[in-house]
């Protein structure tokens, strides 16, 4: 089912592919794209430790987007997961903006796709741990 | 009927001008984030002001710094204090005055480019910030350090790095209500927060063509 969900983002014109990642940032699934999952799981990771700094400040995270000239992509911020979708085309972006909430919405209700990312578990707060980070992400994470 | 509106849509110096010219008695209400400013007018003339912890006329001076915020005009209410003496006209003059001398200085460096953005509808809040999480200038009163934004900003120059592409042109986060945008401005960062249900595709052409 969570393939068949990401392939209806995918068949979105300018849609170059779309993945999700664990709170861990693992990759659990993807489509259609050529990057590597090292690439992509950094990418998760980039955009879990923004999660984690709003959350350090008090802030719930809902929705991050990064707007390159020819490049979208938009994660979606779930309490257990991160859906993360790559797009070539502004003009899409309404529909797709709309799509993902609706995929959203289906993961979240998947059963079986809930009882595994409760397996996989993690708390998000170890992504911004001084330990993991380079100094000068640790300074400005610690000045929080 | 009171009169309502934003200062990011009439200008202060544009609404003492047309109370003194309509030769009102009245009470102005400024509020910007949780702190409040007050004018009163007799008869077409600024006699007292407040905007905490100044009074009379260092209080409009300061309010006239503001690039935003709620106001409201209320025909009628008399002062309750009399710390202006001064001609309106004088009045506005040598704030206009003040304003300039400081404009040439460090603290309102950025006026123009927050007056370019404060034209995009839905900005509600501009910050300017280094890398190492300096506020450097903010439409905000009181602002404070911008180590989360940094922070921010770091992790969208990893992620393009890790996609073998440049700085992000624009990064939108929207938290708790609010959307923040994030952009690089000349050496420095800048943080815009708009409203949570500011349409991107609307506003991104817009500040771009803001930020020059």
């Amino acid at each position: 089912m969570i393939t068949g969900l990401l392939d209806e983002l995918n068949n979105i014109e300018g849609v170059d592919g779309a993945f999700i990642a664990s709170n861990r940032a693992e990759i659990i699934n993807k489509v259609g794209l050529s990057l590597t999952d090292d690439q992509l799981s950094n990418l998760s990771l980039r955009a879990l430790r923004i999660v984690a700094a709003f959350h350090k400040t008090g802030k719930k995270t809902v929705e991050l987007e990064f707007y390159w000239q020819n490049l979208y992509i938009i994660c979606k911020n779930s309490d257990n997961f991160l859906l993360i979708t790559f797009c070539r085309t502004s003009s899409m972006l309404a529909l797709l903006r709309i799509t993902i909430n609706v995929t959203m919405a289906k993961l979240s209700e998947d059963k079986k796709f809930s009882k595994w990312l409760k397996s996989h578990k993690a708390d998000r707060d170890f992504l911004i741990r001084k330990e993991s980070l380079e100094e000068n992400e640790a300074k400005l994470i610690e000045a929080l | 009927m009171a009169l309502v509106g934003n200062l990011k849509d009439l200008k202060l110096a544009s609404l003492i001008q047309l109370n003194c010219m309509e030769k009102n008695t009245a009470k102005m209400t400024i509020e910007q984030g949780n702190k409040f400013g007050f004018i009163y007018f007799e008869s077409g003339q600024v006699v007292h002001a407040e905007f905490e912890p100044d009074m009379g006329e260092e209080a409009i001076f300061k309010l006239l710094t503001l690039y935003s915020g709620n106001f409201k005009v209320e025909s009628g209410i008399r002062s309750p204090a009399k710390t202006i003496t001064k001609n309106w006209n004088n009045l506005l003059l040598d704030a206009m005055h003040q304003l300039d001398d400081q404009d040439e200085g460090e603290a309102r460096k950025f006026d123009h480019l927050f007056e370019r953005l404060f034209t995009v509808k839905g900005v509600q809040e501009v910050t300017v910030f280094d890398d190492e999480g300096t506020t450097v200038g903010s439409s905000a009163e009181n602002a404070g350090t911008s180590n989360l934004y940094a922070f921010v900003q770091l992790q969208a120059m990893k992620t393009g790095a890790a996609l073998n592409l440049e700085f992000p042109e624009f990064v939108s986060i929207v938290a708790s209500g609010k959307k923040h945008i994030f952009a690089k401005y000349k050496q420095l960062n800048l943080e815009v927060e708009m409203e949570q249900k500011t349409k991107l595709d609307i506003v991104l052409p817009l500040l771009k063509q803001a930020l020059g």
